[in-house]
Formats: structure tokens, sequence, C-alpha cells
């Protein structure tokens, strides 16, 4: 799986990510590969459909191709799709700076911060 | 290989597994020799951090990201030590008359199911909680219910001393939960049952009564009280409580597909999905018990009940439909959601089913009928309006044409939103209530066990967990496991002195 590529795509799908800095990238990018790491049919499609998308950015903007695919009437594309925005999410919503900017916080939990 | 012999082993510690382990119990004290045989591990109290990636990936089977064949739909089922009733909510339903009416099973009546359930109640300190322990995420659905005429209660849950950390669903941090590990299994160990953590089940010999099982190392939790490595154990009597997906995935790893042909079918989920409001300002949502109402209001008109229940961020986002900044807008106003569950009641059909792949590891067949598309299409339109009738000003349905839906429009609710858009993949649908596959009934040629449990032909194997209902059980599964453990247990404790 191309990750700088997957990375470009992130910062579309999950906005946030676009702030972080090279130390969050990195934690990023290597929760998304644990993720993947027990999976290798999956990274091997995520790897496939990134490919794919690329193809369709040389005559699409990205934002055009990502709502295409959300929308596709292919369930087997809409679902590349939402297993894309999964990762994504996953990096994002668990950084530590991304869930303070959100105010989640449990109460009598340090061990979140 | 090292061998070790029983009288009655039992597979799996959730729901239905602790529960028979505790009923059978005082059989110690006649000298029986009692095994439960767990695949994950047993957490100490320190290691539910509460980090919601982290507690998913070690509680849960594939992370809590186990997919259907079709990829439609996520299930999330629990392992470890006390299985789902680490991770589930705690919400105590006795199974509805009329649930049971419809079900139609010769031999099982409600006002059975009712009396064990009572006891289950009372062991796991089943109450309703108090009113200034709810937060507001909980009381503005059953003011939005109570301003529309829905018919809305609050649900009784198993807690001890919550202390509103909202993380139940990553394993309680503070030991309030009242599941197997914290009741059950506690007492069937100080009776001397042994609770073998790490150890999965492969595969039964039928002829032999033999388990052929893996002991593996612990990476997380604590060690089991057996040494890493393979084990043949064979046994008297074998309850198998390994949960709707793993129970008929072992039993026909085991070969017994041919002789039973609804093993693995009949499998339902109550396929359920999210939807967000958002208020005007921040409102107490993720601190407090995230799940203390429920309206049933459409459960015989329409197939779909509500609930209240508040997920983590990570959870929130992949399940909102949409990406990009619309996405983060909400996200950045997690303080100010409120969080409405739907779940549909799907039927049982025996194309819904758990097989097994070349390695025998399950594979979950399950096709979103239109059925049920309508029901959760229904759903999120219900869901909308109470969102409104409790001030929210706006909604996120999946299915609505746009993004959100404004308080300006609350009066065109079901203009706005579209069954075109029920598309599987775009809406993310989940379930974690996971029945059938093993289901009982009356014979083999359509059920995998009797009214009791017993498998049919094989007086000495039984089932005791959701994997024998026959149809869903239209409300949250939980109590009901027990009530139906502790009937098997009854029939193992029968029989046991002729297997």
């Amino acid at each position: 799986m191309n990750q700088n590529y997957f990375w470009e795509l992130a910062k579309i799908i999950t906005p946030p990510v676009a702030e972080f800095d090279e130390a969050r990238r990195r934690v990023f990018l290597k929760t998304v590969d644990e993720a993947l790491a027990h999976r290798p049919e999956a990274r091997r499609q995520m790897g496939v459909f990134l490919g794919f998308i690329r193809l369709l950015c040389l005559v699409r903007p990205p934002e055009a191709v990502l709502a295409w695919l959300e929308q596709n009437p292919v369930g087997l594309l809409r679902k590349g799709f939402w297993g894309l925005k999964v990762l994504c999410c996953m990096g994002c919503y668990t950084d530590p700076q991304v869930l303070a900017l959100i105010g989640y916080s449990p109460k009598g939990l340090p061990s979140l911060k | 290989m090292k061998q070790k012999h029983y009288d009655i082993v039992i597979i799996g510690s959730g729901a239905g597994g602790g529960t028979v382990a505790s009923e059978l119990a005082p059989l110690m004290r006649a000298g029986l020799k009692i095994a439960v045989l767990e695949w994950g591990p047993k957490f100490a109290d320190n290691e539910f951090t509460g980090r919601e990636l982290e507690m998913a990936q070690k509680l849960y089977f594939d992370g809590g990201g186990f997919l259907t064949k079709s990829r439609d739909m996520t299930l999330a089922f629990g392992k470890a030590y006390g299985g789902s009733t680490v991770v589930y909510t705690g919400t105590s339903l006795k199974i509805p008359e009329a649930t049971v009416a419809r079900w139609n099973i010769r031999g099982l009546h409600a006002a059975d199911l009712h009396a064990r359930s009572d006891k289950y109640v009372v062991q796991n300190n089943v109450h309703l909680q108090e009113p200034e322990k709810l937060n507001d995420n909980n009381r503005l659905f059953a003011a939005g219910c109570r301003k529309l005429g829905y018919r809305v209660e609050q649900f009784p849950l198993n807690l001890k001393g919550c202390q509103g950390s909202g993380l139940c669903n990553l394993g309680c941090p503070n030991a309030a939960k009242q599941g197997t590990h914290r009741v059950q299994l506690p007492a069937a160990e100080r009776e001397g049952v042994e609770v073998i953590t790490n150890c999965r089940v492969y595969k039964i010999d039928f002829a032999a009564k033999k388990l052929s099982a893996q002991v593996a190392p612990a990476h997380h939790g604590l060690p089991s009280a057996w040494e890493a490595g393979d084990y043949e154990i064979t046994a008297r009597a074998v309850v198998v409580c390994g949960g709707a997906v793993n129970s008929p995935a072992l039993l026909l790893r085991s070969g017994l597909g041919e002789a039973l042909p609804a093993l693995g079918r009949y499998f339902t989920t109550h396929p359920a999905l999210i939807l967000v409001g958002e208020h005007e300002k921040a409102i107490s949502n993720y601190d407090g018990h995230p799940k203390s109402f429920y309206c049933d209001e459409f459960a015989e008109t329409a197939r779909f009940v509500l609930e209240t229940c508040m997920y983590f961020p990570f959870t929130t986002a992949k399940n909102l439909a949409g990406f990009g900044e619309p996405v983060a807008d909400l996200m950045r106003n997690f303080k100010k959601l409120q969080m409405i569950l739907v779940l549909a009641l799907d039927r049982a059909l025996p194309e819904n089913r758990v097989t097994v792949d070349s390695q025998g590891n399950p594979v979950v067949h399950y096709r979103l009928t239109d059925e049920v598309l309508d029901s959760l299409f229904e759903a999120m339109k219900a869901s909308a309006k109470i969102f409104f009738a409790a001030g929210a000003q706006r909604v996120h349905a999946p299915a609505a044409r746009d993004f959100f839906i404004s308080s300006r429009d609350a009066a065109r609710v079901d203009e706005l939103m579209a069954c075109d858009q029920m598309l599987p993949g775009k809406i993310s649908i989940s379930s974690a209530h996971l029945m059938g596959g093993c289901r009982m009934g009356e014979s083999p040629r359509d059920s995998v066990a009797d009214v009791w449990g017993e498998v049919h032909g094989l007086p000495w194997l039984f089932v005791a967990d959701s994997s024998l209902f026959p149809h869903c059980a239209e409300i949250n599964p939980y109590l009901t496991i027990m009530a139906f453990a502790d009937r098997v247990a009854e029939r193992v404790r029968e029989k046991i002195q002729y297997l």
C-alpha cells in the first residue's frame, strides 16, 4: 500500500490530520499499518483500491472521486471507500491532540491524556 | 500433547458459559471435575485503560471489526474471561411473552424463562439507575420520545458502584458492571471450577468425546492456568458456549454439519446503526452510563427498536456517512452530540449462516433484506424526529440527501430522507446481538439442539448460548442467554450421572 498517497487522501477524508506534524503523521501511519498487519488480504486489496483511485484522479479532482465511490451503485466500490474511511478515522480520532480538540476527556481516566 | 480429563467441560465463559459454570459448580462438592475453556485472556482491573483502539483490539474478536462475507455489516463480540459480558452495556431485559409466543417452540414458555431471568436479576444487582445519575444524552432521548407520544422505558442495568465512566464497551474500569467475570465465574471458581484462559478449542471428536485445544502465550491479560501448548481433553459432558459465531463454527469444524443441516443457519443479528443529533450547547454525553432508555413503540409495526447510546470518537466518526469537512465539523462538536442506536428486528433465514473456511475459521454470510433496510430507514426517520423534539439544532442521518437536516426543516424529515440512500457500504451497519446458528427445535432436520440445549443425536453434548435462539430475541439478549444457560445446566445436572 502506498503510504504517501494514502496520507494525501487521509488529509481530504479526515481534515484534522492535515495539521499533524511529522511525529503525529508517523503515529497515524503506524496505527493504520498495525490494523492491517493481521489482514494481509485486506492490505493487498487496499493497495489495489488506492491505485484505482489514483487512476480516477487523473481525470477528476480527488474529492469528487471519493464522493463518487461512496455513493457508487457498485457495492464493492462503496465498501472499498468505507474501508479507506475507517482507516483514516482510526488514525485521526485516536490521536490524543484530536481528542483534546473535540473535547473528549472521560472523567476519572488520566491514562487517556 | 498434554492430556486432561474432566467430568464436564464448558467452552466459553460469557453469559452462557459463565452461567453454566456457576450453576454446575455445586457438583464439585460431589467430587466432579469441571473446567471452563475460554479463548480470551483474563484482565486485571487496571488493564481497562479506556483507550478506544487499544481496548477494542484486546477485548473483541478482530478488534471489533469482524466483517460479514459481503462486508455489509461489522460484528462485535467479546474475547475475554467473561466473554461479551465484559464489553456490553449490561442492559438486562426479560424476553417479552409475545416474542416467546412467536418463537413457538414446544416446551419453551415465557414464564419459565422469566423465573430463571429473575434469579440473575438478583445475582447481578439489576436495577434502574437513579435519576440523578442519568446524563443529558439519556434524558433528552426520553424527553423527545415522550413529547412525540412514543413509548419509552428505562433499561434495567447490572451495575454495582457505577461511577459513570461511560467506558462500558471498552471494559468497565471501575469493576461496576456485573458480568460473568464479576459474578458467576468467581463464584464457580470458589467452588473449585477451573477456568482456563487463552485456550482455544479447535475440534471435538464425537466418537471419543475428546476436545483438541491449544493454550496460547499471553500477550496481554493474565497468564493462563495451563502452560502454552496443545491439549487433548476428554469429558463425560461438553457444553458449548462460544457464542453465535464460534459455537456453530466449532461444531462445523468438528464435522457435525452433515448430520445437522441447520447447523450455522438461521443466524440473526438485530442490524444496527447510529444516528447523531447536535445540540446548541454542550450536553453531558460521554460521561455517565451510555444506555439508559429504549423505545419499542415500533417493534410490532415496523420491526425496529431505538436505544440511547454514546460511542467513542473513532467509532462515531466511522459510522457517519460522508467525509471531509462536514464530518470534521460534526466531530469538533462532540460534546454537543446526542446519539441513538437503531436496531432492526431481523427474521431468521436459512441462508443467513455461519460457515467455516479452509482453515476452520468462521465466515458469516448475512444478507440485509429489503425488510431490514426498510426498518432501518423508518427507524432513522423516527430518531430524527426524537432528536428535534429533544431540541437538537441539526441531525445527521445517513439516509438523508444532505449531511445535516436542520431543525428549521424538522417538519420535513420524511421528505428529506430517501430510501435510495440506504446503501450498505455507504451506511455503516453493525451488530453486537449475535443469535442463532445452533437453533433449538424438535427435529434434527431444521434444528441443532432440543429445547434443553441437548444436541440432537449426541446426549452428552449441549449448547448454552445465544446460538440456541431460533429467532431473534427482539430485545437485548443478555439476560435471556443466562435463562437459557440456566435451563441447559439443569439438564446437564440431571443427566451427568448417566453420561
